[in-house]
């Protein structure tokens, strides 16, 4: 393990000239940090969060939700990562969590097999994306049709259940004016 | 010993210090040297490998030596210098002199940092020259508060383990040498001394402290300031491209070694720092990406952010706090010499120990100028949070003249200098467009210039450069002067910027004004003048008519001497005093210091007839 690191720290460190600053728009995301994996539980240290602000994040469905948004103390300025999908927290809620929602409708797992994993964040100290084989339960990413419907937030999207694409606004039912917030968006009608 | 990474690092380090090889490069990577990166410890043997990695060229051998830091002993190569082993240098000969009480300041000066020479050839004609840094300590800023994974060095005796955090299996190494220890896990770490005082290591590594700091009700205004600072965006600035080029603007080598500098954590120990996280993250920490493409927590830890200088972990507690205002956090960078003087300079400076004296620290009237957290609250710059009386004495540090946490401090641009308001007896001639005084020397003038409200005139020496303080004896007029020098392109460092020479940066921070400083206008040597001792005689004589001002050695204004400056005989005593309280006054202002001794001549010498006639 010690080696395979050192050998990728090399060919990392001799690789050809860096290409020309893109532009923003072709930005690259920030580097996925790995998974370390034991049996079927895999954690991800230092896992992608909006940006490099303070957030409270949950998992829902294979979607990872932030609350948050203090921008971090002492930390020269950058975009935030273009994976997640950001908005304000609606109305004036009077706990601490934080003013932003963000959205991350395809966060990170070990394998890349949306449906297999499911995951949480640890935001207590040390932050961490921890993530457990459970292949047999709903998520975004699963097959859908007339039989099969989605959860309710997301929509069915050419056979796949899939976030529709809203500006996130709320983190839990209390944020939202009928009470009911569904994947960090205030839903249109009450249950 | 950590030896991930070791070979790019140290490849790192050593493309610091030999720009000049450039021209070497296609073989730069034929020889490479697997040394530790982590501090080895005092007196604690080391080892180094090196291999040849390129075909066609022979295996060869390679000599070693020693060139800077204290002396190594068992220093041996075996298989043709291929292997090298040695033992760190001793405590003392890294860090003579008293220790202070409490965590162990450590500053690459005092690290035990040894560098050694390999020159490699093969015997066909190709040679290969590299510098290896081996460092027995990891830097301390001597706070409370520290990283896990770092060694910590103890100032005191019979130091004892009270108490550690659940699970951790750190212990205390004992003497010989100072004790010391290394903190395993996160917490409180409880430790008392042979006399019972106790001492509270919070430990913690740098990637799990918030940085929630900026929180309304808490620090928002510095969290403001420092998101644009030059110490923040020092790490982003040098990884963005240069116009016109997709390359670091520091250079191509950027950050190479310069990460232990311009980013937070020290390079080896497992402590959640820059490379430790960079390490883990699989990011080759010396050479990075862009710093928008660099992972959030690699982003969180760039530059030289608040945990640089606070530390890790919780806050150290309210009576420990003081202890951020040591020079001894800002030379874990700066006393790095020859390269970083800035902290070796100033130690030379009698600002470094303003404050040695006892009374000079608990005398609220002292203290505004002997201490910096008394001269930070009377220049309104935060409240004064002194240290507690069994603290060691810590001079006028970097925080009296330098605002760390400010973008923009009012005063000139990039040195962060502070500038307070100037002091009353000088706030019109400074705001004097005519005489452009430089802004530079705002942060100089509250300490160098009297208090007219205070019973005697101290340190005038600002007062005489621009030529005012003093009074006319006769009818208690103030007496202004020309200010000859009042448009020195640098205000006080204009003149006061010597230092010593093999110093390559920081050496100003000696403040010492040499003949040098003169010759670009005075094309000869100004002659000496007799002021110093003409103003000694007539303040003799005052102290003859008047009564001798007990001060003894000390300078008259920490006498308990009361001038009434409602008298001519009073007025005249400031007047001389004023000189007398500026050794430079020849060099700043001698025409106004020769009209003060000759306004306070005539007064002076008319009492001293008048007593001397009722004394017979």
């Amino acid at each position: 393990m010690r080696w395979t690191a050192c050998a990728v720290l090399i060919l990392l460190a001799c690789r050809g000239p860096r290409p020309a600053t893109p532009a923003p728009a072709e930005r690259a995301a920030p580097t996925r940090p790995p998974f370390a994996c034991a049996s079927d539980r895999c954690v991800q240290a230092h896992p992608r969060l909006p940006d490099d602000g303070e957030w409270t994040c949950a998992d829902q469905g294979g979607a990872t939700i932030c609350v948050g948004g203090e921008p971090a103390a002492g930390v020269a300025a950058a975009p935030g990562d273009p994976a997640w999908r950001c908005g304000r927290r609606h109305g004036t809620p009077s706990d601490q969590l934080g003013p932003r929602i963000c959205v991350d409708p395809a966060p990170d797992l070990p394998d890349g097999d949306r449906t297999g994993w499911r995951c949480r964040i640890a935001s207590d100290p040390p932050a961490r994306r921890v993530c457990a084989r459970e292949p047999n339960t709903w998520k975004l990413g699963a097959g859908c049709g007339p039989l099969h419907p989605c959860a309710e937030g997301s929509d069915c999207v050419a056979g796949t259940c899939a976030l529709p694409l809203r500006t996130p606004d709320c983190w839990f039912d209390g944020d939202c004016p009928n009470h009911h917030c569904r994947f960090g968006s205030c839903r249109g009608t009450l249950p | 010993m950590n030896r991930a990474g070791a070979i790019l690092l140290i490849g790192a380090a050593m493309g610091c210090r030999r720009p000049h090889q450039a021209a070497e490069k296609p073989l730069a990577t034929c020889l490479e040297i697997d040394a530790p990166t982590a501090p080895v410890g005092f007196e604690r043997p080391f080892s180094i490998t090196a291999r040849v990695t390129c075909a066609g060229v022979g295996r060869g051998r390679i000599a070693w030596r020693q060139i800077a830091g204290a002396s190594l002993r068992e220093l041996a190569t075996t298989d043709d210098g291929f292997g090298v082993t040695g033992r760190g240098p001793g405590f003392a000969n890294a860090h003579p002199g008293p220790l202070p009480w409490g965590v162990v300041p450590i500053s690459p000066r005092t690290r035990g940092e040894v560098t050694l020479e390999a020159l490699w050839t093969d015997g066909g004609g190709h040679r290969r020259r590299r510098e290896v840094q081996i460092a027995a300590a990891p830097r301390a800023r001597g706070l409370s508060n520290t990283a896990i994974g770092t060694r910590v060095y103890l100032g005191g005796d019979g130091w004892r383990l009270m108490a550690v955090p659940p699970s951790s299996r750190a212990t205390l190494d004992l003497p010989p040498g100072p004790a010391s220890l290394i903190p395993d896990l996160a917490g409180d770490y409880r430790l008392a001394d042979a006399r019972g005082r106790e001492l509270v290591l919070r430990a913690g590594r740098y990637d799990e402290a918030p940085l929630d700091c900026g929180r309304a009700g808490c620090h928002a205004a510095i969290t403001e300031d420092a998101a644009r600072s030059p110490m923040t965006t020092v790490l982003a600035r040098g990884l963005g491209p240069i116009a016109g080029s997709s390359g670091p603007a520091f250079g191509p080598d950027y950050p190479g070694c310069a990460l232990a500098c311009h980013a937070t954590g020290e390079i080896g120990p497992s402590d959640g720092g820059f490379t430790d996280v960079a390490r883990e993250l699989g990011v080759p920490a010396d050479r990075p990406q862009r710093w928008e493409e660099l992972p959030r927590a690699l982003r969180r830890l760039g530059g030289v952010g608040c945990l640089a200088c606070h530390g890790p972990a919780a806050l150290p507690p309210p009576t420990a706090r003081w202890s951020v205002l040591r020079t001894d956090v800002c030379a874990v960078c700066h006393d790095a010499p020859p390269r970083y003087g800035h902290v070796a300079a100033w130690q030379a400076t009698a600002m470094a120990h303003a404050d040695r004296d006892t009374r000079a620290r608990s005398d609220r009237g002292c203290a505004g100028c002997h201490t910096t957290s008394g001269f930070l609250a009377a220049t309104g710059a935060r409240a004064d949070r002194r240290p507690p009386a069994e603290a060691e004495p810590i001079g006028i540090t970097c925080a009296a003249c330098h605002a760390v946490h400010a973008h923009e401090t009012g005063g000139p641009p990039g040195a962060l200098l502070r500038a307070p308001p100037p002091p009353p007896l000088l706030a019109r001639i400074t705001g004097d467009p005519r005489v452009a005084v430089d802004p530079r020397s705002a942060v100089c003038l509250p300490c160098h210039t009297p208090d007219l409200e205070a019973p005697l005139p101290s340190a005038s020496a600002a007062a005489l450069w621009l030529g005012r303080g003093g009074f006319d004896p006769a009818s208690g007029q103030p007496l202004v002067g020309g200010a000859v020098h009042a448009g020195a392109r640098g205000g006080c460092v204009a003149c006061h910027r010597g230092g010593p020479e093999e110093l390559a940066r920081g050496a100003g921070h000696r403040f010492a004004a040499t003949p040098a400083t003169c010759s670009p206008c005075h094309t000869k040597p100004v002659p000496p003048t007799d002021l110093a001792a003409r103003a000694r005689r007539l303040w003799d004589t005052w102290q003859q008519v008047a009564g001798p001002s007990a001060s003894g050695s000390a300078p008259a204004h920490a006498g308990a001497l009361r001038l009434d400056r409602g008298t001519p005989l009073g007025r005249a005593a400031w007047d001389v005093l004023l000189v007398l309280e500026d050794p430079g006054a020849d060099a700043h202002n001698a025409r106004y210091a020769r009209a003060l001794l000759a306004a306070a001549e005539p007064a002076i010498a008319q009492a001293a007839t008048r007593v001397g006639a009722e004394r017979k």
